[in-house]
């Protein structure tokens, strides 16, 4: 076929169809993403307003804890953010169960945690902050699934350097008596564990506190 | 002419309902009705892809190829379904954090490919846009009345106000998604049989009635 005849050819109208249409979108998408972006000051004060009562922008960041690395059963959690009060009463922990969930996917949660007498004495409050698209099973990871972490019958576990874990664990290994079963058998529920762990080990450490 | 759009409207609506009719769009149906506002929003997420995606094949149809309008249909979809993403997170964020996997999963959505298909590809814009509400309409309402149903029963709740303490959790499950799926397709179905019945019925008789008359006369 030669190039007069190709150019005059179904197959390259078909061809020009597309690369317009794709050009065309994508300049609109680019134009989108621009106009929608989500700066990371937005997201901060999106998750703030959720897990922090107080004056957010009076938090003192503690960059000595950011991307410690944690490791509990066979699953390890990153710090990505951590942040206090003045009084150090309040410690808000972003961090990530790293590549155990599904797909070796990873979960990314603020963990509120309150110190007293220089040693972690609960969780406040968990929220969800990010996932990767892998995992498929996130809808089950609800709010209502995430205050179970800061239920009162986890208090001694929390004070006296416990670990959550979950279901799956128990059919495998012996549980020790300080750790609790506080999640499901899904592996987004297993990363959600070892964010929640990977924080309360961080500032059990940077406050000296039970099982540093 | 206008009957004609009052047609299209109607079949969208309720003749020819995606969800409880066609039984297309299930993944969604089944994922988001849990919660009522969850199912309202994937319903109103899916009246925007269609109405502008049916708009936009629409006036593209004598452009496009024939033998590249699927890729060129996907496209469009997932276009508009990334413009969603984009504004629901900008805007709306919580529902964007609800509706997880299940947004950018509108994109393979039947509903929306096949009206672009068998409807958009077709017809003039106009036309095309009435259909693309209409339908999406339809997939809301269906979506809304399941939501209501699994949320009232599963979780004492609609739209998230409490209403009672009496709930049986197994509507708020998966499997109680398909059981409530089922029986209110077998309701639509039943409900659209005795309608069109009752209407041939009387339609008979008017029929007969005149033939009467015409034969006294």
């Amino acid at each position: 076929m030669k190039l007069k005849e190709f150019l005059k050819s179904s197959s390259f109208k078909c061809i020009v169809v597309l690369l317009l249409i794709a050009l065309v979108c994508g300049t609109i998408l680019a134009v989108s993403n621009d106009l929608f972006y989500v700066s990371d000051q937005e997201m901060f004060a999106r998750s703030m307003a959720k897990i922090y009562t107080g004056d957010a922008s009076a938090l003192v960041q503690k960059e000595a804890g950011i991307n410690k690395v944690y490791s509990t059963y066979d699953c390890e959690s990153v710090i990505l953010d951590v942040r206090t009060d003045s009084t150090e009463k309040t410690w808000l922990v972003r961090s990530k169960g790293n590549k155990c969930g599904y797909s070796n996917g990873s979960v990314i949660l603020w963990v509120s945690l309150s110190v007293e007498g220089g040693q972690l004495s609960g969780i406040n409050k968990v929220i969800l902050d990010d996932y990767d698209s892998s995992q498929s099973l996130i809808g089950a990871i609800t709010q209502d699934f995430l205050d179970g972490y800061a239920s009162s019958k986890y208090d001694n576990l929390v004070k006296g350097g416990g670990h959550f874990t979950n279901a799956k664990m128990t059919k495998t290994e012996n549980i020790p008596a300080t750790e609790a079963v506080a999640s499901g058998a899904s592996f987004t529920s297993k990363a959600v564990n070892a964010a929640v762990n990977g924080a309360m080990d961080l500032v059990r450490e940077m406050t000296g506190g039970a099982g540093a | 002419m206008k009957n004609k759009y009052s047609k299209t409207f109607l079949d969208g609506v309720i003749f020819n309902n995606p969800t409880f009719m066609l039984v297309l769009g299930t993944c969604p149906t089944l994922a988001m009705t849990a919660k009522t506002m969850d199912a309202f929003g994937m319903g109103i997420s899916v009246l925007f892809v269609l109405t502008f995606s049916n708009i936009i094949i629409s006036s593209l149809r004598k452009v496009i190829p024939n033998s590249v309008r699927i890729p060129a249909f996907i496209v469009v979809i997932a276009t508009l379904v990334t413009i969603l993403k984009l504004f629901l997170n900008k805007y709306i964020p919580d529902l964007y954090g609800s509706m997880g996997t299940f947004l950018p999963l509108i994109v393979v959505n039947c509903i929306i490919l096949g009206r672009a298909e068998a409807f958009a590809s077709k017809n003039t814009v106009m036309m095309s846009a009435v259909d693309g509400i209409a339908n999406g309409i339809g997939f809301t309402l269906a979506l809304v009345v399941l939501g209501s149903v699994r949320e009232i029963l599963g979780a004492g709740a609609w739209f998230g106000l409490k209403l009672w303490d009496f709930t049986i959790p197994f509507f708020s499950q998966p499997a109680g998604a398909f059981v409530v799926y089922g029986l209110a397709i077998a309701l639509f179905v039943y409900i659209m049989d005795t309608v069109q019945r009752s209407i041939r019925i009387k339609k008979t008789k008017e029929i007969s009635k005149q033939n009467l008359l015409g034969e006294v006369a």
